[in-house]
């Protein structure tokens, strides 16, 4: 899955003109905290606020054309919702890998 | 909560929609705002469901853009407290979900929502997806205001609708159809319910117009009644279609029903006001001709005796002069009452006309019995009424025509029972049976009426002169002018034989002219031949002296003749002054102003008292024969005469005696000093040219 749905976020990016980018900017500003708080209730088993986070993001980062983020978010989202153990080391990892991926995938699209 | 936060949709034109966004993601939020205002539209943000309801109550929008999951309120919770604070039902919701499971899509209408739109969302068509919402939101009002104008329509109109399914019996009703029947929708739900509702005499015949229309799937019109708790009624017209199934059974019907007890009553009205009479509540002449054709077949298939009686009040235009319209009013419906109590199967009454009724009586066991009974109905109308204070006891006359007897067509018996009446009327408080002659006689009358405008036009109408002789001097000092009809078959016929019909229909006034004309004429001839100042007596009718005409005519006979209007004197008689004696006083006044001289003709025969004789500008008394004729020679049974001669002496009017025919009563009426003297005792009415001998003859004698 490709890290942006380039075709998406270069309409978005037409549509919304300079705000698109503050709004994308604000994300990857805020983002990283959110990934930490979502991994430390991983962690504490606090399913229902890594869940809402999760959730917040999978959003978030879709409605970017994040595609593959929100993918990551999606599959934490679904395993809580299934009741599935989800290891935050784990999570961590695959999410910050493809925020990772996306943040230097825009940075080379802007 | 609920309260009132209708907004009407916004015109695009003048004003964009308000959309309110609730998301807890501020990026969406963010982006979804972007794009909607760049898509001109006005836009809030809530970051949850609380504050988005709050804002919602602070400022009510069009469209809703609701997250679903949310901390705090979800978006299930919020639309649902949306829904629940808002009676906008066009108010659109979207919700924005993740959450693409069948499950999720259910919970998101069942709260309320409008539609639903799945994240990540697709920026390009949202805009689109928002006008749609819009467009919906347009279009539920336009469909809510539309629903409203019909059901005020129908409110106004009282119209409802209703269906029932033929299968289960099974009936549903609109609001409109439960106020009419002053009830909620749910109260009615299969026939029999309904039923419950219409008028026990109506119910066969509800029930057999509905079972007619299902049986041969026709459309159907019903009017009937429908009572209700307190016993009161109303009045409904139903209208409805059955509708068939492909095998051609009928499966519903569908109709509508409309409270129609204004028009029902206005039409009761109006049909009250066609064929009854409003003052006595008794059908009218309209209401009779129906019936006496129906009474009249109803007779022949019977093979029964069949009356109609016309009943006439007797001097009714007395009691309106003396009374007015409303005591004679009163008079009428006190007879009414008494009249209504004989109502029966076999006698009905109708308001004739003005002052009269027709009572058709069916059955009879012979004439005899509708005799009785007219007599009986004569009796009971007699029964003293006061009106202002003064007691006056009605009377009738009533006139009976039979089937079938005298007639079998309903025109045939009511000319014969009007022919019976009029005989009555002569009279007065009498009942009479009709006869043949009563025809003869009025076909004669027309028969005579045609002969005497043949008669006008042929100049046939002559005068003769009978000479007035001055009782001091025993010289001509006047004649009076005496029509007669010179017929071409029958010869000199007397004033008996044609003034009455000439007065009742009105030919009396050209014959009058004609009159006038020869004996002005004549007048005017004699005087000249003779060098003589003889006067000339002519008569004027009632109807000559209504005439408005009448000033206009002597003007015109007194130039065409010449003759002097001091030697003409007009003689009246005491019924042509009575019914109006100020306007006879007027015209009187008039003529006497020209020079003519007024007489009171055939005095003491009819209405005339001292106050009249004072009043009217009377130049000479004529006392009629009757006082002269039974005097004798002992001057036995001359009281009244000799009054009479004393009062027109003390008011200063000239005498004129008439009906002298004796020695007796020439010395009479010299020796009670009257005037002059008319009758047979110095010569009977004499043609001109007689008349002309006569004078001749006078004043050689004289000489």
């Amino acid at each position: 899955m490709p890290s942006v749905d380039i075709e998406t976020y270069q309409g978005l990016a037409l549509m919304l003109n300079d705000e698109f980018y503050d709004i994308v900017s604000q994300f990857f500003n805020e983002t990283p905290d959110l990934i930490s708080t979502m991994c430390e209730a991983l962690e504490n088993n606090n399913l229902e606020l890594a869940k809402g986070i999760s959730h917040q993001l999978r959003s978030a980062s879709g409605n970017l054309a994040l595609s593959a983020l929100s993918s990551a978010f999606n599959i934490i989202e679904v395993s809580i919702n299934n009741g599935s153990q989800v290891d935050s080391i784990e999570a961590r990892q695959v999410v910050t890998s493809e925020f990772e991926r996306a943040r230097s995938m825009v940075k080379d699209l802007q | 909560m609920s309260t009132s936060t209708q907004n009407p949709p916004n015109d695009p034109a003048s004003n964009m929609p308000k959309i309110l966004i609730i998301d807890d993601d501020p990026i969406t939020l963010k982006m979804v705002s972007k794009v909607l205002r760049d898509a001109g539209y006005e836009v809030s943000e809530a970051n949850n469901g609380q504050s988005g309801l709050t804002a919602f109550q602070h400022q009510p929008v069009d469209i809703v853009l609701l997250d679903v999951m949310m901390p705090v309120m979800n978006g299930y919770e919020t639309c649902k407290a949306l829904r629940n604070y808002s009676d906008d039902e066009s108010l659109q919701i979207l919700m924005l979900t993740g959450l693409d499971d069948v499950e999720s899509v259910n919970k998101a209408f069942e709260a309320g929502a409008s539609d639903f739109i799945t994240k990540p969302l697709n920026f390009p068509l949202l805009a689109q997806r928002v006008r749609y919402a819009q467009r919906s939101r347009c279009m539920l009002h336009e469909l809510k205001e539309n629903q409203e104008r019909l059901e005020n329509a129908q409110k106004i109109a009282k119209l409802g609708y209703w269906q029932c399914n033929l299968t289960d019996k099974g009936i549903s009703i609109s609001k409109q159809v439960a106020n009419i029947l002053d009830t909620t929708t749910d109260s009615i739900s299969s026939m029999s319910d309904f039923l419950s509702y219409v008028h026990k005499d109506d119910v066969e015949y509800v029930k057999k117009a509905l079972q007619s229309a299902i049986s041969n799937a026709e459309p159907f019109t019903l009017q009937h009644r429908v009572v209700f708790a307190d016993w009161s009624e109303k009045f409904i017209e139903q209208q409805g279609e059955v509708k068939t199934n492909s095998e051609n059974q009928a499966v519903l019907i569908v109709g509508t029903m409309q409270d129609i007890t204004d028009r029902h009553r206005a039409e009761e009205l109006i049909h009250f006001q066609k064929f009854y009479d409003s003052l006595t509540h008794f059908p009218n002449r309209r209401m009779f001709d129906r019936h006496i054709k129906h009474a009249l077949s109803e007779a022949q298939l019977n093979d029964s005796i069949m009356s109609l009686m016309l009943f006439s009040i007797d001097k009714s235009e007395q009691i309106v002069e003396s009374f007015g319209h409303t005591g004679f009013d009163m008079v009428i419906l006190n007879i009414a009452n008494i009249l209504k109590a004989l109502l029966s199967e076999n006698l009905s009454i109708y308001r004739f006309d003005e002052n009269s009724f027709a009572i058709i009586q069916k059955d009879l066991a012979s004439t005899d019995e509708g005799i009785e009974n007219a007599n009986r109905i004569r009796s009971y109308v007699a029964e003293p009424i006061v009106i202002s204070g003064r007691e006056i006891i009605p009377t009738a006359s009533i006139g009976l025509s039979y089937y079938p007897y005298h007639a079998s067509k309903d025109k045939d018996i009511i000319r014969m029972a009007n022919l019976a009446l009029n005989e009555s009327r002569k009279q007065s408080d009498t009942v009479t049976n009709y006869s043949s002659t009563m025809t003869s006689n009025s076909l004669e009358q027309l028969t005579m009426e045609k002969s005497i405008r043949e008669a006008i036009r042929k100049n046939e109408f002559i005068v003769h002169y009978q000479p007035q002789i001055n009782v001091n001097t025993g010289m001509i000092a006047g004649m009076e002018a005496l029509v007669r009809w010179q017929h071409p078959e029958h010869g000199i016929l007397s004033p008996l034989q044609f003034i009455p019909i000439a007065e009742k229909s009105g030919l009396i006034i050209p014959i009058g002219e004609q009159v006038f004309t020869q004996a002005c004429h004549t007048a005017k001839t004699i005087n000249e031949q003779f060098n003589l100042n003889l006067r000339v007596g002519i008569n004027l009718s009632t109807k000559q002296l209504a005439d408005p005409d009448l000033n206009l005519i002597i003007t015109e006979i007194i130039a065409k003749t010449g003759v002097t209007p001091q030697l003409v004197e007009i003689e009246i008689t005491e019924s042509a002054v009575i019914d109006d004696m100020d306007k006879a006083i007027s015209i009187l006044n008039n003529l006497r102003d020209k020079g003519f001289k007024i007489a009171m003709d055939d005095f003491g025969t009819g209405y005339s008292s001292l106050s009249m004789l004072q009043h009217l500008p009377l130049d000479t008394l004529k006392i009629d024969r009757a006082f002269i004729k039974d005097i004798n020679d002992n001057g036995e049974n001359s009281e009244l005469a000799r009054a009479i001669i004393a009062m027109a002496k003390s008011l200063n009017m000239h005498i004129i005696a008439e009906g002298a025919e004796e020695q007796s009563h020439y010395n009479f009426l010299k020796q009670q000093q009257a005037d002059e003297i008319q009758g047979y005792y110095f010569s009977k009415p004499l043609s001109e040219q007689d008349f002309i001998s006569f004078v001749q003859s006078h004043l050689e004698k004289s000489a």
